[in-house]
């Protein structure tokens, strides 16, 4: 070593920063773009309150078992600085494979569940749009449009589209629990707490598609919605599964479940709370 | 005379655009070296700029504002929902011999090289103690991590640096 490593990457980060600029316009840009984002939240949670009416209207009862709630914390303000426990992506992932299998389940997850279908567990590794998170990503919804899904063989996760989700209030949701909070389980830890303010989970079959290959209508279903991302979400039917890797995301009355099928870790997720385990 | 809601809206927006012209300098040159190059700096710029906005009339101390924008842009970078749904930006690969490290000028550059190799919270915990010369209990709550598992991250991606300087000199 010819140099002290330490000033090596000093000199190499201040080396590579842009000399300072600014755009007049960018916070004319940020603003259009945050009133588009808050106009298509507000129109997610409307197009779910629709879907609770309309289900109500026909008779629908939905039985949702009760989850622990997750302790809130009291708001934290600029420069504070405590927070969710993030975590950094993996690179590893089986090789894709080209096909799906589905295959009956013996073994059902469909706890709650109040159909009459055998439940149908689809292999779906490989499948999906590739994303720098290691693999090949898909995206689902649960029945009632309120849970969009993410599973790859790196990782599962759920974001509620609802404000009564349950996640924590941190840093980067302060304030903004409506949506974009969500729970994921990455590689074999234990399943934590996300907060966004976006949509990360393409569930859609008109627009984004690439992320809904594994849908068919052996497996799920069609919801219409109202968003600027797409309008018919791919929701996967009460007790079926994904499966990716070691990762298996199962859909129930009670909430879509993702588990590490290895570590055994997972989560949880319906409108009334999450449960980590 | 009262302020009706849209004067209110108005008025944040107003208070936000004045923020963006003051602190951007200082984000887009920090975006940058958490990406590693500029068009995912640009997109991570504006998410974290979003992200501000939505909660704007929410935030309460606005002296800690450069801090609160720095944090939330460094754990959006970090996060795993930010990387789903998006494709890789393709990165040339750093070639195993490289050419030898016979100035100043070209170990930087592999250093640059080699932090493009580090995982994204290895990087940002590195940029954080390098480049915003913040100390390890700080980097910890920065990122909502504890103190040991910076310690950890930051020793492995040094120890990554380091084995790709030494490479270098032993292909020279």
């Amino acid at each position: 070593m010819t140099r002290d490593l330490d000033d090596l990457i000093r000199q190499s980060l201040a080396e590579h920063a842009p000399a300072e600029s600014a755009d007049p316009t960018l916070g004319e840009t940020v603003v259009r773009k945050g009133r588009r984002v808050r106009r298509t939240r507000q129109a997610a949670v409307a197009a779910v309150a629709l879907v609770a009416v309309a289900a109500g209207a026909i008779g629908v009862r939905t039985v949702v078992t009760s989850q622990p709630t997750i302790a809130t914390p009291a708001p934290l303000g600029p420069g504070t600085t405590s927070g969710p426990t993030t975590s950094g992506p993996t690179t590893s992932g089986p090789a894709p494979s080209a096909s799906a299998s589905v295959s009956p389940s013996s073994t059902p997850s469909a706890t709650g569940s109040s159909t009459a279908h055998a439940p149908i567990v689809k292999d779906i590794t490989g499948m999906g749009a590739e994303n720098d998170f290691g693999g090949p990503t898909s995206s689902f919804a649960s029945p009632t449009g309120n849970l969009w899904c993410n599973i790859s063989a790196s990782g599962a996760g759920c974001q509620g589209q609802k404000f009564n989700a349950g996640a924590q209030a941190t840093v980067d949701c302060e304030g903004s629990r409506v949506l974009g909070d969500a729970v994921v389980i990455e590689g074999t830890g234990k399943a934590t707490w996300q907060c966004t303010t976006e949509i990360f989970a393409f569930p859609f079959l008109d627009k984004n598609k690439a992320f809904t290959t594994w849908w068919d209508p052996a497996i799920g279903d069609k919801r219409s919605v109202r968003t600027d991302s797409g309008n018919v979400l791919a929701t996967l039917r009460y007790g079926n599964t994904l499966t990716a890797g070691d990762f298996r995301c199962t859909s129930a009355v009670d909430g879509v479940t993702c588990t590490n099928t290895v570590s055994g870790h997972g989560f949880t997720l319906s409108k009334a709370g999450a449960k980590r385990f | 005379m009262a302020i009706t809601p849209t004067q209110q809206v108005l008025g944040q927006d107003r208070g936000f655009a004045r923020f963006v012209a003051g602190e951007q300098v200082a984000l887009r040159r920090y975006a940058p070296a958490l990406t590693g190059n500029g068009p995912d700096a640009d997109d991570l710029l504006q998410a974290t700029l979003v992200k501000l906005y939505l909660v704007w009339d929410r935030l309460s101390d606005r002296d800690h504002l450069g801090g609160y924008a720095r944090t939330t842009m460094t754990r959006t970078h970090v996060s795993l929902w930010r990387s789903w749904g998006r494709r890789e930006v393709a990165v040339a690969a750093v070639p195993e011999t490289s050419a030898p490290p016979t100035s100043d000028a070209v170990e930087r550059d592999l250093i640059w090289r080699g932090l493009s190799r580090l995982g994204r919270r290895q990087r940002a915990i590195v940029v954080l103690r390098y480049y915003e010369d913040l100390d390890l209990n700080t980097i910890a709550k920065e990122l909502g991590i504890s103190v040991g598992t910076v310690k950890s991250q930051l020793s492995r991606a040094l120890g990554n640096l380091r084995t790709c300087l030494e490479g270098a000199n032993r292909d020279s």
